[in-house]
């Protein structure tokens, strides 16, 4: 157990005409190692849930235990340790980028964090590598940037400081297939290899079924359906929450309406042969 | 945390004084400055620093965010008291000036809380509108008012983004004593002022495509209602004009 | 009305033609170029209106012409409602108050905008997207610019959107719909894909999804559904593409 949710409610704007509750009375227990999913829609509050777990926005009432910190709405000694062992990649790059060029963007916390900054040379060009970019990029000015490289160059930013957990909104959005499978992959590795911890923020359904070890469908500030990537088979209850299944279970669950009797997968290939097989 | 994120800057709820006419507030501001720069009378000044008072509640605007900015140059306040002193002047009549400054922030705080960019740059133009036989560019005009107020505002709103972009990555401003926090403020400025500019620029490219033009006339869906909370608030100003004038004699 | 991009310089070759109802998806690195010298960024001869080029003279009356949509506008609000972000492109045009006021329930019906008189900085980020379409499309323009937005729609937001879309198409606009999802190539009816200053592939849908060769050495795959229906021709399982799983389900089985 990595993230612990304890009865956490949060909400904007307190005592203000314009108070919002994003979250209710939410508790969760998100494990190491793995990639987990939450997936719901505007209304959800899952974009909410990143700043939370890296101590940038507070809790209202309740408590969240990330690695030994506690945000409970009170300071929190030595948040920068927590803050470089979380990286979050936000969906609204102006909520996240900040600098003129991309090196700066990149080497800005290696300065802060004091982290081992004799390493800077290294680094930088790695985690360009990472996401896909070369060397080149650094001396781009970051608004003229197409929207996949800046997406690619906020996923750089927070690799560079190797945290062991990584959040990410909207894996997908700006990216083009091959970026998204390379982005598979890269996911991939780092839980397998690097033993990190990744959390996904998203709509996207057919992105993660394939991907995620586990899944949260969220609703208006509150789970309501938990379990491993066979939720996202349920097509019914992934409609209910203003979401959309994934184009493969879409096909399968029309097909065994018709007594086709196909079983669930991600790969397409494995679907084309069984579809094969039972159509004759 | 963050209690103000405003600063300034247009607050978006509805309420008695958001729905009056830009016009209106510009005239009873300008009626307002007749007792404020004339008058040295105790009495009056209390008066309209309780109306005031009940105007900023009924903005539906949170009172701590006009009252931030007062105890912010809560020092300067005292400053003045020392330097009126050592000119002579008893406590009353630094009450007075006091009271006077009070006023005109909070009336200045309380016309760009409820007034939107926009309606400012309606209310200028219109309300200057009768100096239009000098031919005079009062579109263009009425812009460059608006861009200037309204750029300190923009530009706290967007250094607190790059404060919190910054926090999540290093230099933490929120759980820092008050030195560390003026050094991380100091060196995000440069990041600030360019921010704000980009985004000033985008806005006013925003507006370009959806046709917005100086020169052109522009028609409007509801600012232009004078409705019984205007009318009410100039009876009031009114008011205060008229014991001014009965108290200096009829001058 | 006719509607020309031309970009032949040095080792650029950009030029496409648009004509009335045709809704065409772009993708590829020159996007972000593209749209720039859509919105008259820079000083650009590349396009043509009705064969008369863009000067600074009529920059500004063309601006009625062409809408645009996009991420980066989103939380740009010029109105202090819904009603008067919604009003705010008739308002420029100078349209009288009541043909304003009828236009806003209207769009706000069709769209399912509730509570007009509410700030758009309460929405959430579905809401805003459609709000930035229908805030648009008030004022008719001859056509729309989409850049990459509408993937982050809600689902039951996303199909009203496309509704009215449809209706704008068919009504005789013209959508240019820059994204990287390849998913939204099955709403247009073309394509045109650019790579490193050229446009590579261009023409009706079907025709350059079936391309697969070519689209998968410049990283694109096909949308799911146009997969499948290639697999199960090239099994022998169905003769033609049918783009709707019910039907397709029907013919297999």
């Amino acid at each position: 157990m990595v993230i612990k949710f304890d009865n956490v409610t949060y909400k904007e704007n307190i005592m203000t005409p314009l108070e919002k509750t994003y979250i209710k009375n939410l508790s969760l227990i998100i494990n190491e190692n793995k990639i987990t999913s939450f997936i719901g829609d505007s209304e959800s509050g899952i974009y909410k849930l990143g700043d939370l777990i890296n101590a940038s926005s507070y809790v209202t009432s309740g408590k969240i235990k990330v690695l030994n910190y506690i945000n409970d709405g009170r300071t929190i000694k030595k948040v920068n340790i927590l803050r470089m062992n979380v990286g979050l990649v936000k969906l609204n790059k102006d909520e996240m980028l900040f600098n003129k060029t991309v090196k700066d963007e990149l080497e800005f916390g290696i300065k802060y964090f004091k982290y081992k900054t004799e390493k800077k040379s290294v680094r930088v060009p790695d985690a360009l590598k990472l996401v896909g970019l070369t060397s080149d990029y650094l001396e781009k000015n970051i608004k003229d940037l197409t929207l996949s490289e800046i997406r690619k160059v906020s996923l750089a930013s927070v690799l560079i400081f190797n945290p062991s957990i990584i959040i990410i909104e909207e894996p997908t959005y700006g990216l083009q297939n091959k970026d998204r499978e390379d982005l598979k992959k890269l996911l991939t590795m780092l839980k397998t290899k690097y033993n990190k911890t990744i959390i996904l923020l998203t709509k996207d359904t057919d992105f993660i079924y394939g991907l995620t070890d586990e899944v949260f469908i969220m609703n208006k500030g509150s789970i309501v359906s938990h379990g491993g990537k066979e939720l996202l088979e349920n097509e019914d209850l992934i409609n209910t929450y203003n979401l959309k299944a994934p184009e493969i279970i879409r096909f399968i669950n029309y097909a065994n309406k018709k007594n086709a009797n196909l079983t669930y997968t991600s790969n397409i290939l494995d679907l084309i042969k069984e579809v094969y097989r039972n159509a004759f | 945390m963050h209690s103000n994120k405003y600063f300034g800057s247009y607050y978006p709820v509805d309420s008695f004084i958001h729905k009056i006419n830009p016009v209106i507030k510009l005239v009873a501001l300008f009626l307002l400055l007749i007792p404020i720069i004339g008058s040295m009378e105790l009495k009056l000044h209390v008066v309209m620093l309780f109306f005031t008072v009940m105007l900023l509640y009924s903005s539906k605007v949170p009172l701590r965010f006009y009252f931030n900015m007062l105890y912010g140059i809560r020092y300067l306040f005292i400053l003045l008291l020392f330097l009126l002193a050592s000119r002579g002047l008893d406590l009353e009549t630094a009450v007075i000036v006091l009271l006077k400054i009070v006023i005109l922030i909070e009336y200045l705080s309380l016309i760009f809380y409820t007034t939107s960019p926009n309606e400012l740059k309606y209310g200028i133009e219109k309300s200057l509108s009768p100096f239009n036989f000098l031919s005079l560019n009062l579109g263009k005009f009425a812009n460059v008012v608006v861009n200037i107020i309204t750029f300190f505002p923009l530009l706290f709103v967007t250094e607190q983004k790059v404060l919190k972009s910054a926090s999540m990555r290093g230099l933490d401003y929120y759980n820092q004593d008050i030195l560390s926090k003026i050094y991380v403020a100091s060196s995000s400025l440069k990041n600030t002022f360019r921010l704000t500019f980009e985004r000033i620029k985008e806005e006013k490219f925003a507006s370009t495509l959806r046709m917005y033009n100086v020169s052109k006339h522009r028609t409007n869906l509801s600012t232009n209602k004078i409705n019984f909370n205007g009318i009410f608030l100039l009876l009031i100003h009114l008011i205060f004009v008229a014991y001014y004038i009965y108290e200096r004699g009829l001058l | 009305m006719n509607f020309n991009y031309l970009d032949y310089v040095e080792t650029t070759d950009l030029s496409f033609g648009v004509k009335e109802k045709m809704w065409i998806t772009f993708l590829g690195d020159k996007n972000k170029d593209i749209v720039d010298n859509l919105l008259f960024k820079k000083e650009n001869n590349f396009i043509t209106i009705n064969y008369s080029k863009i000067t600074n003279k009529n920059k500004d009356k063309l601006r009625k012409l062409i809408g645009y949509v996009s991420f980066s506008m989103l939380d740009i609000f010029l109105g202090e409602r819904i009603s008067d972000e919604l009003a705010y492109n008739l308002e420029s045009l100078g349209t009288n108050k009541k043909e304003m006021k009828e236009k806003v329930e209207e769009i706000a019906n069709s769209y399912k905008i509730k509570n007009i008189d509410k700030s758009p900085t309460e929405l959430n980020l579905s809401e805003k997207i459609k709000l930035s379409f229908a805030r648009i499309l008030i004022s008719n323009p001859k056509v729309l610019v989409i850049d990459d937005i509408i993937k982050l729609l809600d689902k039951s937001d996303l199909k009203i959107v496309l509704k009215n879309l449809k209706n704008y198409t068919e009504k005789g606009g013209i959508i240019l719909n820059f994204t990287t999802e390849i998913e939204e190539t099955v709403l247009g009816d073309e394509i045109i894909i650019t790579d490193k200053e050229k446009i590579i592939l261009s023409g009706k849908t079907i025709s350059v999804l079936n391309e697969e060769k070519l689209m998968k050495r410049l990283g694109y795959n096909l949308p799911f559904i146009v997969l499948l229906n290639k697999y199960l021709k090239d099994y022998e399982l169905i003769e033609n593409y049918i783009l709707d799983y019910e039907r397709l389900v029907d013919a297999i089985w």
